[in-house]
């Protein structure tokens, strides 16, 4: 055991490192995923592609400004509300016109999904393009460097997890989304404007992914099929972690981040996303509400 | 009344079968290889439908049973040596395995969780198929073509790859198809299955165990896609991990909205649609995706009930 | 001759959290009389009938429906025992015909009818000709002949509920639950249905819960009053009437 900590302590330090990197991130995206879900009771099967959009899109700032800090700043802005605003428009012009009916909204979110990724692709192309970090800075452990900006993702995607937390428990509008998620016919006759929460969380939950595709595009590069496999994974997490539950989704993101970043660094990454597929789909068969979920009655 | 149904409809599905017949001599050649491919590809989604139109529960993950009827044939064929036919009867098995053992599973479920748990069953088989590229060739896929050989039918000797062949065994397939459904659904149990798709648990209280027709209906879905995968590999002899994508998934479910969601026939004019409007923009514009999404966006807000559907309720009550 | 006992509940208790819909009900009903239970909105009745007939899950307690023991049994279990609950709001099948309405009830039990049937036929291939014999036979009954190619959701509303009526008559039931039968109806369709209820009750058990008084004391054999989960007070109608904590709690306002 000792031998062998030695040998690989290092290696899993850094899958450590990387899984925990990934588990904020990937929070960042199922929490707009579970807020969607938990209020409007519907699956934004396009989820992946708004996250892909921002990080196209910081991609486009980090060209027109030529700067790779004001780039990220302009981006780190710019693209949650843009996003944003591609989220309003169309809650108001798809989903609303089918009353958020469960099925019919996967359908059209599958639609809105080929519609953004394949306008992106004709107009940002097919490559892969690489984003420069907005700084270098690179933390010397005993056995390794680790970027600083890796880290600073880390931080910053707790800073809006915090936020998202301080904005459902504090303010009026976090009052109003959770009136709207207990209950949306009580919600109602006590005045809250429903159709406006649904437009605002459509919008929060399509900015905290565009937030996410900002951040990690310096790690991992942008293209245009980049959106599928975080769906998947903030699936696997929401799911995991119940259905519209903000403490089950950070809790669900940590176990598969770290998870697949020890599966990916010791086995092969293949693998580790066919283990989690299974996983999920058996904890969904077993226990639908997910670990820390409502179960269904 | 159901007797009327009935004939109506054999009536109908025959005219277009019998079409569908003749034209295949007066068709050029490179529409004529178009509707031998839109047949097999309906005969997948009239599987689909069976599923979705008739017990409403949405699948997302048809590509697996389509792809585990297809991998089957190909690899029973590449390593077992089984015979063309034999291939496809060992498909068929597989894939009724597969539809039994993940139906236990996935019914469980219902609704958004059994969308999800389709998808991500999907999803594992698909990364499963590339993980174990050794034994399944991966990305690339394989040829079947070398190991297809001839067989003869009234003293004349074929390849599977003619084009005649291609045609008519696709039209085979989709005409027994499109028989077994017509049956089943105006049957006693089509009858439950239907009004299981209306609603579930006022069919439960009538005393039938919804969960048996259910199973039932997905088996038969499943089996029927991987049959349909099996012929798609065995006539163009080729096995690849691009019917077991996600996109797979999505294409009969497409189809089959567009045609009519719960009609016999629909799926086969959604498909027909489908790849002749893809066919068209291909020639235009490489992002023909783009015209996928559009479609599916347009279709679920403003035409619902697809074509079949909306003919149904306008024109001919006795559509099955 | 003693009544018979046809289904008996043993401290029959359903909780939502911390809500108690029913607490603790012994409940009994013998053969050959129309029994109804009456309460205020909120008495448990309808989560009472529900646990009877498998709708809801008890939280405990035992039920027993001809001396057999049917707690765990799947609600289409319980169907093919023969309880059968007709639904208070009703519960079509909106989109399909009336004839499909009641076939899918009735091919049920021509299916399961023991005397001499292929086994083809048992796995639901019962011929039309019989089901649609059934089917006239059981809205002729409901007074609802000749409807049968009619979409069920475009019947006015009373006749939905006939409809609702022939389906559980058609699911070949021994006991018939009827939840508020004559809710939302008119007058005169509501003498009509107990003219039909006191018609059923010559072949089939009867249980109904019922708001509308008239309606109970006119037909009702043996009353049961709920209140809070519990039941408050039993006997015939006119014991009912009479009773002091009845008419505190019920009655009076």
């Amino acid at each position: 055991m000792s031998t062998w900590l030695n040998d690989n302590g290092p290696l899993l330090f850094l899958a450590l490192l990387d899984g925990t990197v990934t588990a904020f991130v990937l929070a960042l995206i199922a929490l707009g995923l579970s807020l969607v879900f938990g209020v409007m009771r519907i699956v934004n099967v396009a989820h992946g592609e708004l996250f892909m959009l921002g990080a196209v899109l910081s991609w486009f700032a980090f060209d027109l400004t030529n700067d790779p800090l004001w780039g990220f700043l302009t981006a780190l802005v710019l693209a949650p509300v843009i996003v944003g605003s591609i989220a309003i428009f169309s809650d108001r012009f798809i989903l609303r016109k089918i009353s958020y009916h469960p099925e019919s909204t996967i359908v059209a979110t599958i639609g809105l999904l080929y519609v953004i990724q394949q306008l992106t692709l004709m107009f940002f192309g097919p490559e892969v393009r690489p984003v420069e970090a907005p700084f270098y800075f690179r933390i010397q452990f005993p056995w390794f460097g680790y970027s600083g900006y890796k880290l600073l993702v880390a931080g910053m995607s707790a800073l809006c997890l915090s936020g998202v937390w301080l904005l459902m428990k504090r303010s009026k509008l976090g009052l109003y989304m959770r009136a709207t998620q207990q209950d949306i016919e009580i919600a109602k006759t006590f005045g809250v404007p429903t159709q406006k929460i649904y437009a605002s969380v459509f919008a929060l939950g399509g900015g905290l992914a565009a937030l996410a595709g900002v951040l990690v595009v310096p790690i991992r590069q942008a293209d245009h099929l980049m959106g599928l496999e975080p769906l998947l994974l903030s699936f696997i997490v929401v799911i995991i972690g119940g259905l519209g539950s903000i403490r089950g989704t950070i809790v669900a993101a940590f176990i598969i981040g770290i998870s697949d970043g020890i599966i990916s660094v010791f086995y092969e990454p293949t693998l580790a996303k066919m283990l989690a597929t299974l996983l999920v789909a058996m904890v969904l068969v077993l226990k639908p509400g997910g670990l820390y979920g409502e179960d269904q009655a | 009344m159901r007797k009327n149904s009935l004939n109506h409809s054999l009536l109908f599905q025959g005219g277009i079968l019998m079409l569908l017949f003749l034209l295949q001599f007066i068709l050029p050649t490179y529409h004529h290889s178009s509707v031998s491919k839109i047949m097999l590809l309906a005969s997948y989604a009239i599987g689909y439908n069976f599923l979705l139109g008739y017990t409403g529960l949405m699948s997302l993950g048809h590509a697996m049973f389509f792809s585990s009827g297809m991998y089957s044939m190909g690899l029973g064929i590449y390593y077992l040596e089984l015979s063309p036919l034999n291939g496809v009867i060992f498909s068929a098995s597989f894939s009724l395995m597969v539809s039994l053992i993940f139906g236990l599973f996935a019914l469980r479920t219902s609704g958004v969780s059994f969308l999800i748990v389709t998808l991500m069953f999907g999803q594992t088989f698909y990364l499963s198929i590339l993980y174990f590229n050794e034994f399944t060739f991966g990305h690339d896929g394989f040829s079947l073509a070398k190991y297809l050989g001839s067989f003869v039918i009234f003293g004349k000797e074929y390849l599977f790859s003619n084009p005649d062949i291609r045609y008519n065994f696709a039209l085979l397939l989709l005409t027994s198809y499109l028989l077994i459904t017509t049956f089943i659904l105006l049957s006693p149990v089509g009858r439950i299955l239907i009004a299981i798709r209306e609603n579930e648990s006022r069919t439960q209280l009538l005393g039938y165990n919804v969960f048996y027709y259910k199973l039932f209906a997905l088996v038969l879905s499943g089996t029927f896609s991987g049959v349909a995968g099996a012929m798609h590999g065995l006539l163009f002899s080729y096995i690849g991990t691009t019917f077991a994508e996600i996109h797979h998934s999505i294409s009969p479910l497409l189809w089959t909205l567009l045609g009519g969601a719960g009609t016999v026939i629909g799926p086969l004019f959604g498909t027909g649609i489908m790849y002749y409007l893809i066919d068209f923009i291909s020639e235009i514009t490489k992002n023909y995706l783009l015209v996928v999404g559009i479609v599916l966006i347009l279709m679920i807000i403003w035409f619902p009930l697809g074509i079949m559907g909306s003919v149904r309720r306008k024109w001919l009550k006795w559509l099955p | 001759m003693a009544p018979v006992k046809l289904l008996g509940t043993q401290g029959l208790t359903r909780q939502y959290g911390g809500l108690i819909a029913v607490n603790d009900v012994d409940f009994n009903l013998y053969e050959d009389r129309i029994h109804a239970i009456i309460g205020p909105n909120g008495a448990g009745k309808t989560t009472l009938v529900s646990m009877i007939c498998g709708r809801t899950p008890s939280s405990s307690g035992r039920i027993n429906f001809k001396g057999k023991d049917i707690t765990r049994l799947s609600s289409a279990k319980r169907v093919q025992a023969g309880i059968v609950y007709t639904f208070q709001v009703t519960s079509i099948f909106g989109n399909l015909s009336c004839f499909e309405n009641v076939a899918l009830s009735a091919q049920r039990t021509l299916r399961e009818q023991p005397e001499g049937r292929a086994s083809l036929e048992k796995w639901g291939m019962v011929s039309e000709i019989e089901i649609e014999k059934a089917v006239s036979k059981y809205l002729l009954k409901v007074g609802l002949e000749g409807i049968e190619s009619q979409i069920a959701s475009t019947l006015p509303y009373g006749h939905q509920k006939l409809l609702e009526v022939a389906m559980g008559l058609a699911a070949g039931p021994e006991l018939l639950i009827l939840d508020e039968p004559t809710q939302g109806l008119a007058e005169s369709e509501i003498d009509n249905l107990i003219q039909l209820i006191r018609d059923i009750s010559k072949s089939v058990n009867v249980l109904l819960i019922e708001h509308n008084m008239e309606v109970v004391f006119n037909l009702a054999e043996h009353v049961t009053v709920m209140d809070n989960g519990s039941i408050l007070a039993e006997g015939t109608p006119s014991e009912i009437e009479n009773n002091p904590a009845v008419q505190d709690s019920y009655l009076g306002n």
